[in-house]
């Protein structure tokens, strides 16, 4: 299993490995949006074939009255990929490169109120806190939990990297 | 033995062929589409046993009202065999004690079992279970063919 | 817009002045990840190995999951031997006991003691967590027969083990859960699965479900024993069990309706696939609008497979048209680059926009629309037959005129839907309502199929040259056009590919064939396929060439099945003969059934 930051080759395979695993689907459209807006912020687990089975696509919140926030759109691990922590270690990469490229302070997401699997991913592992709920968030009218995970974690090592460069 | 992760987990119309599967493995008589749709409507009186993240036992439970009681029937608790002693059956129990606890209603929690059945009847004696009654011929089609009433009282009346 | 500076000088080759720049400007560029890189690699590239070797340490702290990493800081280092290699994977999985790259690298070089060593302690931990992808991780170490035994021998020693005291050896003490014996069981049956003992790996499945009857990954697992063993239906029943018993889960949906698919059940794999797409539409409409490219192509080949010709080229031109529209979407992004200042992604889009057809995709889909041009092209379809066609979509009538009136009604709804929406999108707009005049019939009825089969081929001669599948459709198209001169372009791109190919080799035949037996040539072709052929077929004489290949490649069946197929072409009167070579596994079959068997095994053995 491979872990690296996506390129535009890999948008149209994020795009069949989402429709393989997920009910929320995007054209190709959505992917090249974040892919060319936001090159650095999405991630790919690709497996020795080069195969994606894995991926996070994510994206800058940038109105200008709140602050900096990254936006997970979609994060989706085949299930026969499961349980080697590759959902927690793509969103690793994410949320880091959030901070370091946009100052990010937070990062958020969507999810569905009957996804308990997912909830328990978010909270327990990935350290998210349910922020609001959105009614009928998805075509189908379920609800959403809106999520939020602070980031000043990584904000506060990254100042520490950057003064020990200064230093030296 | 190295511990696994017990969990319980709702039984939705997702997962609920899971359920139907561990039934037929797990007892000699087989449950009618009403149990299966019943099920879902219970919210927590039916969970789903997770070991590892795998499924492999469940209870379900439905309430009676018998007689100016408000009694907690526990239809069916069960594991797949491999996993028994695990600890599981016992999760699940307390689950429904705490149910119980919970509402704060109940007077009694009761269920059957076959009279062959010691293993079972030694677990719920564990829980403050008693046999209160023999119901001849309450099996249909298994044999033995009667069963034990066990029963655990929870509050009694002052009537 | 500093890295798109960069990555220009770079370009220009002046590495040493990337570097430069690179750290002139280092503060003033956010994007960390991409400034280490790009040191660690220009400096490798310098040979400043040291230097590099400093970067790679440190991109592997932040991400100790790319393999990438790993082989470019071994370059660095230069490991003289194995222990020196070690170092490398021990150091790091010290630093990150949770990565799992230092843990499985490492069997990709080890050998002998030291890989059971290093591959029992990777595989305990995985067994007891139940890591379903377990065995697709080692599956690559597979090619190697000692390590494949290895790990055998490994596995069996824990069932044995495990079933005589609950433990992986002997001098465990702490007995392991049911679910390690479980999980044990359904490697196994991976294991037997790809090396080819289909029954041994399904008593291992038969045993895992019985053990634990509600674990999915099980009834996959039995799903897949049964497609390798070419038991489609049953492949798909077992897929669709897993599927029922968590019915939320969308990847086994997909799976189901692959295989599904792939058992010619059109309509079940669409009710399937229909579980998870809007309401009140049809399954297909939605998974087209949402670009969703397996699903389309799964469903044009099993269309062709069915003899539904219209169908399966509606699906090619779907799918066709995707790609236009990604080409179309790509320019929207031109001004929008330009003003994000996303330069780096913006010139990697540009090139990937010249290379888009190159993607298995493309590849899949042009590959079917010839076949079903070239197909057409040989039997065009009649009147008579072409209401066969309707039965074909293993629907009864009755279904049929229930999809028809849903389709309708589908398609209304649809349209008002569209006219609905605000008019913001007026470009695809247009494209939603040409694509709905995409009709099955009046593609089926095609005037010219290979010059639309040669629109196909186009993109794959410039993007998937390095296939050979490419060449060999170019020549069945040419073969059919009469054009010499291209077939044998097409015959000497695929030599460069693959000398040996089977298919080639019928290919060599029928070109030489069609020389020999043409008239009227002009003088220069006739020259030119002279000198050209004469290194193709070594000189021989075209039956000695066929004899040849037979005995070249006597224990290969498609080589085998060829040889025969042009035996039979080039000397009708040896008919029998080239059946008994094509039947020599001891199958019985008729004649005519030459072409049913190449059709059948061809596919299975390339």
């Amino acid at each position: 299993m491979n872990i690296r930051c996506a390129t535009p080759e890999d948008l149209m395979n994020m795009q069949h490995c989402n429709l393989l695993c997920l009910p929320e689907n995007y054209q190709m459209k959505y992917y090249f949006y974040h892919g060319l807006s936001w090159p650095q912020l999405s991630y790919v687990a690709e497996d020795e074939k080069g195969k994606i089975v894995g991926y996070v696509l994510a994206k800058m919140e940038e109105e200008s009255d709140e602050a900096a926030h990254g936006h997970i759109t979609s994060l989706a691990v085949k299930r026969s990929h499961r349980r080697l922590g590759l959902a927690q270690k793509l969103m690793e990469q994410a949320s880091r490169a959030m901070v370091e490229c946009f100052n990010a302070k937070y990062v958020s997401l969507h999810v569905r109120k009957s996804n308990r699997a997912a909830l328990h991913l978010y909270t327990n592992t990935l350290k998210f806190n349910i922020y609001d709920i959105e009614p009928k968030y998805y075509a189908d009218g379920e609800d959403a939990f809106a999520m939020r995970r602070d980031l000043s974690e990584f904000t506060t090592e990254l100042t520490k990297s950057i003064a020990a460069v200064k230093i030296q | 033995m190295r511990s696994g992760r017990i969990e319980l987990g709702d039984v939705t119309p997702h997962n609920i062929k899971q359920l139907r599967k561990l039934n037929s493995v797990i007892f000699p008589v087989s449950y009618n589409d009403k149990f299966y749709k019943d099920v879902l409507e219970v919210g927590e009186l039916a969970k789903l046993a997770f070991y590892n993240d795998t499924v492999v036992g469940a209870v379900c439970c439905r309430v009676d009202h018998i007689d100016n009681t408000r009694r907690l029937y526990i239809m069916t608790l069960g594991c797949l065999a491999p996993y028994r002693k695990l600890g599981i059956g016992t999760v699940m129990v307390e689950h429904v004690l705490k149910i119980c606890e919970k509402d704060g209603n109940f007077d009694n929690i009761y269920l059957h079992v076959q009279v062959s059945n010691e293993v079972a009847i030694e677990f719920y004696q564990k829980f403050d279970f008693e046999i209160i009654d023999t119901k001849k011929q309450y099996y249909k089609r298994i044999d033995p063919a009667d069963a034990y009433v066990l029963q655990k009282t929870i509050r009694t009346r002052k009537s | 817009m500093l890295l798109y500076q960069n990555m220009i000088i770079r370009e220009s080759g002046k590495m040493k002045d990337a570097l430069d720049h690179l750290i002139t400007h280092e503060h003033q560029i956010p994007d960390k990840l991409a400034v280490t890189e790009l040191k660690a690699c220009i400096n490798l590239e310098l040979d400043n190995l040291k230097e590099a070797r400093k970067y790679y340490w440190e991109l592997l702290d932040r991400n100790p999951e790319n393999v990438g990493y790993y082989q470019q800081l071994e370059k660095s280092i230069q490991p003289k031997d194995t222990q020196e290699r070690m170092k490398i994977y021990r150091t790091m999985a010290e630093k990150f006991p949770r990565a799992q790259c230092p843990k499985r690298l490492p069997l990709n070089f080890l050998t002998g003691s030291e890989f059971a060593e290093k591959l029992d302690r990777y595989m305990r931990p995985a067994i007891r967590k139940g890591v379903p992808p377990l065995f697709v991780n080692l599956r690559s170490l597979y090619d190697n027969k000692e390590k494949l035994k290895s790990i055998e021998d490994i596995v069996l020693q824990y069932e044995k083990c495990l079933l005589e005291r609950s433990c992986f050896d002997e001098t465990e003490s702490m007995k392991e859960s049911p679910t390690v014996l479980l999980w044990t069981r359904c490697y196994l049956a991976q294991h037997y699965d790809i090396v080819g003992n289909t029954k041994l790996a399904l008593e291992y499945i038969d045993k895992a479900l019985e053990h634990t009857p509600t674990l999915i990954e099980a009834y996959m697992i039995k799903a897949r024993i049964y497609k390798h063993g070419g038991n489609i239906v049953q492949a798909a029943f077992w897929m669709d069990e897993a599927r029922s018993l968590d019915t939320a889960d969308r990847y086994v949906n997909s799976k189901c309706a692959k295989y599904q698919m792939r058992a010619n059940e059109i309509a079940k794999a669409e009710r399937t696939c229909g579980l998870f797409t809007r309401e009140g539409s049809l399954a297909s409409e939605n998974l087209n609008e949402m670009q969703c490219m397996w699903f389309q192509s799964e469903c044009g080949r099993a269309y062709k497979r069915l003899g539904n010709y219209g169908e399966a080229l509606k699906k090619c031109h779907e799918m066709e048209k995707h790609f236009e529209e990604i080409t179309e979407d790509q320019f929207d992004f031109h001004s929008y680059c330009l003003r994000k200042m996303t330069l780096c992604a913006y010139v990697r889009l540009l090139r990937l926009e010249d290379s888009l057809r190159g993607h298995h995709f493309y590849f899949t889909v042009a590959k079917l629309a010839i076949e079903c041009y070239l197909d057409l092209y040989d039997k065009p379809l009649s009147d008579g037959n072409k209401d066969s066609l309707a039965s074909t979509d293993n629907l009864s009538e009755k279904d049929l005129k229930k999809k028809k009136s849903k389709q309708r009604r589908a398609a209304k709804k649809a349209e008002i839907q569209e006219k609905g929406k605000d008019s913001k999108d007026v470009n695809q707009k247009n494209e939603g309502s040409e694509e709905n005049k995409l009709d099955a019939d009046t593609l089926a009825k095609v005037e010219d199929p290979l010059s639309e089969a040669v629109k196909f081929l186009k993109p794959l001669q410039t993007f998937c040259s390095d296939n050979i599948e490419t060449h060999l459709q170019a020549f069945e198209i040419y073969y059919r056009k009469d054009k010499l001169l291209l077939m044998l372009q097409s015959v000497k791109r695929a030599v460069k590919v693959n000398p040996t190919h089977a298919k080639l080799h019928e290919c060599l035949v029928k070109l030489n064939k069609k020389v020999t037996s043409s008239q009227n040539l002009e003088e220069s072709v006739v020259e030119v396929m002279k000198t050209e052929m004469k290194p193709l077929f070594g000189g021989l004489d075209l039956l000695d060439f066929n004899n040849e290949f037979l005995n070249k490649h006597k224990f290969s069946l498609p080589h085998q099945l060829a040889g025969a197929a042009m035996m039979y072409l080039l000397e009708p009167s040896k008919q029998s003969e080239a059946i008994s070579i094509a039947t020599s596994l001891g199958e019985d079959m008729n004649e005519r059934t030459i072409e049913c068997k190449r059709a059948l095994l061809l596919p299975l053995l390339l």
